[in-house]
């Protein structure tokens, strides 16, 4: 069939604006199948476009499949083979990105037509050589030294030759020079790195503001200013930058994650003291709240810090009043990720996903006693399911009272209350031998939320493998049926026994599967790529059939 | 499942989804409430394009939710008025000459507004907003509230005509119908004009179907001439509808220049002779008191609706 260049990129924005991970890999995969039968070039103008759709929703792996595809038949433009770097380094490919990108530099070198890729590949090295030394996070190791200077001189390379148009790249030079100077890594050339930042904050400062007044700054701008502050110590204007930042319509997940990386990763920001105690907030929140944003945290970096303590009329003073309810919103979800625990069965090794629930919210007579909920898939003592952990095999760690150093590090299960085998409602729930203080059991929602294809839900869990890490996911709630809720995760993975909550932070229920071909609820034909939930009503109700063990029983 | 069914108020509107969706944002707003996170369905009766050519395109800005604050040079078309005769005629006048239009501004200044510390005053006069603006919305008012009320003929496109009443109540009572096949509970939620719309279906209209509970915000309910041509079935000792079988809330701002004339209810809608209605102060915020995004973000109001919905 002949290719419609058209109507492949109708259906590809549309699948990429909702999110759809599994259609818009199909449709990467079409498009390399049709590169590769085809003898010309695919168009430049449309194939910048559909890289920057994959760029702006993070599908670094499909963007360097698509850019690699595009090169390798013929369509090398500049810009190509910049995204095609810039997913490289996206994805840790460090080694790979660092020649690809010398090459482009130095090939764009002196071409006024140029100019812009030529400064962009110059600030991708910048980066590239930032990422080694962060990751490195060892001052005293030459490489690591060799690498802050390298990134300092890229940037500033940069800033030099047109400072009021690349103001990102300077802003970057300053802050790695008060890094150098924290660090106390000698840079080539700069006696006193922390004087000479500071220099650099100024002029930036005054560029931007001065584009502001003309009414000519963007996102990135506020951005910029906003380090600028932080360089100077001037935390209001700080928060005031911030605030512009976050209210512009294109700050989209993208933006506000890597800002956030870059005031904990450069900056060394945290919580608990200023400006990260009021700056780190903000953006978290609104990066939670931003459509498709997919938050991955550690522990230590989930805590409310020095605000939560503030009167909420400070906070209004601070936030302003929208943003203040986003601040809200992410004391909602620490509070509930307080209460979710990793299930091990080695130290350090997760196996599945729980939640403490209070055992009157799913069973009367069970009173204000605190239990743990998980699927039986994970957890149980049914000799006909296998594979899941039996419960005196199962060690269970709440990750953020760890951190706060308020708990032992394991609890154990004293018993199985009651289990629903994974053919049914895949759950299990746990009485531990003893249970952490200060945790809140979530309140429990009577109604499931509509599933009119606009309503969203949370799920949190631990991403597999990372051991100390939450990821607060936003889903779009796909239909339900019940025991079933289907729900579209913008990422892929997701843990066994995690709540759902609806957007009140209202628990709806236990997340249990997830599948690119899930079949369809109502006797609809067909599948799709969904992730699966227990309606916690419909646990609710079995209980009500068959009672869970009361204690002592 | 509980289910809402909105109706809007006087005055051009965005298209009927944009309507809807806005209208739920403002009561899920500030950690409001979400009606579709709580499993509530809703839908909008939908009725501007009865009196007007096509929907209200830009409502970027809450504050001028309703195109009749525009300040454009055309005025309103009252030409309508002047063709009237007889009992008709004295009644829009009547009405007129009580939403005060046609009276001078003080210094002839059209922009004359009272000052802000003023308004926290009941009397209409001092109704905070600048003169033509007031104007605008009267003759608004008027005009909608008349072609409803005698089902007066508008043809907003080439070749569509409708007799306003019929039409508009064949939708709400459509909406209603629809409603009432849910299990939950069925909240109807009226703004303005829509509150004399979802009256008359429920007190006057012999095939509506009951609901749990009627909410009126920013209602023109209490103005004498209103009531005077809901008659017979309106009296002021049995005017409840009684198809609104749990109760009716009705919301209002002093300051409203729609509600603001007479803007408690209870009064004059009794049941046998006592006072069911509840009326509740919603205090809004700024000069223009009749926008329903502000409404909708009052705790009190949505306590209530919350309430009726059994949330």
């Amino acid at each position: 069939m002949a290719w419609d260049a058209q109507h492949f990129g109708h259906e590809f924005a549309a699948a990429i604006d909702r999110f759809d991970r599994p259609e818009t890999q199909r449709l990467c995969s079409a498009l390399i199948a049709h590169l590769r039968s085809s003898v010309e070039p695919y168009e430049e103008a449309t194939a910048k476009t559909i890289l920057g759709h994959l760029r702006r929703k993070r599908y670094f792996d499909l963007l360097q499949q698509v850019a690699d595809a595009f090169l390798q038949t013929g369509q090398a433009a500049p810009r190509i083979r910049r995204q095609y770097a810039q997913a490289l380094l996206e994805q840790g490919g460090l080694s790979a990105a660092v020649p690809f990108l010398e090459a482009l530099a130095r090939e764009t070198e002196g071409d006024p037509d140029q100019a812009f890729e030529n400064a962009e590949a110059k600030g991708l090295l910048g980066r590239a050589f930032k990422q080694i030394y962060v990751d490195t996070d060892n001052a005293e190791r030459v490489e690591a030294r060799s690498a802050l200077n390298r990134s300092i001189s890229w940037y500033h390379s940069v800033y030099k030759f047109e400072a009021s148009k690349y103001t990102w790249q300077g802003i970057n030079t300053a802050a790695l020079l008060h890094r150098a100077a924290t660090d106390r890594v000698p840079i080539d050339g700069i006696d006193d790195p922390q004087a000479r930042a500071e220099v650099l904050a100024e002029e930036i400062l005054s560029l931007v503001a001065a584009k502001w007044e003309n009414r000519e700054a963007t996102m990135w701008d506020s951005g910029t200013a906003m380090e600028a502050c932080i360089a100077l110590g001037h935390l209001d204007q700080a928060r005031e930058w911030l605030h512009r930042y976050v209210r512009e319509p294109w700050a989209d997940a993208f933006e506000l994650a890597s800002t956030l990386r870059q005031l904990e990763e450069v900056w060394r920001l945290d919580v608990d003291s200023e400006p990260g105690g009021s700056l780190l907030p903000v953006l978290r929140a609104e990066l939670l709240q931003r459509e498709g944003g997919s938050l991955e945290v550690k522990a230590e970096q989930l805590r409310p810090g020095l605000l939560a303590d503030q009167d909420p009329k400070n906070l209004e003073k601070i936030f302003g009043k929208v943003r203040y309810v986003s601040y809200k919103f992410m004391l909602w979800a620490i509070e509930r990720a307080r209460a979710v625990a990793r299930i091990e069965h080695q130290p350090d090794e997760g196996y599945g996903t729980g939640f403490v629930i209070r055992g009157g919210d799913l069973h009367g007579p069970l009173g204000d006693e605190l239990l743990l909920l998980t699927n039986s898939h994970v957890v149980s003592n049914d000799e006909a399911v296998t594979g899941a952990l039996a419960a005196e095999e199962a060690a269970v760690t709440f990750q953020l009272l760890k951190e706060e150093d308020r708990a032992d590090d394991e609890y154990s299960v004293a018993e199985v209350a009651w289990t629903s085998p994974p053919w049914e409602l895949d759950a299990t729930l746990l009485r531990l031998a003893d249970i952490p203080q200060g945790i809140k059991a979530f309140p429990v929602a009577p109604r499931l939320p509509l599933a009119d294809g606009e309503q969203r839900v949370y799920v949190i869990g631990h991403p597999k493998g990372g051991s100390l890490s939450f990821s607060i996911q936003d889903n779009i709630l796909l239909d339900h049926e019940a025991p079933r809720l289907h729900y579209r995760a913008p990422t892929e993975g997701g843990s066994s026994g995690s709540p759902v909550f609806n957007s009140q932070w209202k628990l709806i229920g236990l997340h249990h599967a997830g599948s690119k071909e899930m079949r369809k609820l109502h006797r609809q034909p067909g599948t799709y790529a969904a992730n699966e939930g227990i309606w916690i009503q419909s646990i609710i109700e079995a209980m009500k059939e068959r009672p869970p063990r009361a204690v002592g029983l | 499942m509980p289910h809402v069914t909105f109706i809007h108020g006087i005055a051009n509107k965005p298209a009927p989804d944009v309507l809807l969706s806005l209208w739920r944002e403002s009561l899920a707003r500030d950690d409001g409430l979400d009606l579709g996170a709580e499993g509530v369905t809703s839908t909008m009766v939908y009725w501007a394009d009865v009196m007007y050519p096509e929907p209200q395109e830009e409502m970027a800005e809450h504050e001028s939710n309703d195109s009749v604050i525009a300040k454009t040079d055309a005025d309103i078309e009252m030409v309508w008025q002047a063709q009237l005769d007889g009992d008709e005629k004295e009644w829009a006048a009547s009405l007129a000459a009580r939403l005060d239009f046609d009276t001078a501004p003080p210094g002839d200044d059209n922009d004359f507004a009272p000052a802000e510390s003023d308004m926290e005053s009941a009397e209409f006069e001092r109704i905070p907003l600048p003169w033509w603006l007031k104007r605008r919305i009267m003759k608004t008012f008027l005009r909608d509230v008349h072609h409803y009320l005698f089902n007066a003929e508008s043809s907003p496109r080439e070749g569509e005509t409708h007799r306003v009443q019929d039409e508009i109540r064949r939708r709400m009572i459509d909406a209603l119908i629809e409603g009432s096949q849910n299990p939950g509970p069925h909240v109807v939620v009226s703004h303005s004009m829509g509150t004399v719309i979802a009256y008359d279906c429920l007190k006057r209209v012999a095939d509506c179907p009951g609901v749990t509970a009627l909410m009126t915000i920013g209602s023109p309910l209490g103005l004498d001439e209103i009531e005077e041509k809901l008659k017979p079935e309106w009296t002021r000792e049995d005017g409840y509808p009684d198809r609104a079988a749990a109760g009716w809330v009705n919301v209002y701002d002093a300051l409203d220049p729609v509600a603001g004339l007479d803007p408690k209810v209870a009064n004059d809608y009794q049941r046998a002779g006592q006072r069911v209605v509840t009326d509740i102060k919603e205090p809004n915020y700024g000069r223009w008191r009749h926008n329903i995004s502000k409404y909708l973000g009052g705790e009190q109001l949505r306590e209530a609706l919350a309430g009726h919905l059994g949330l």
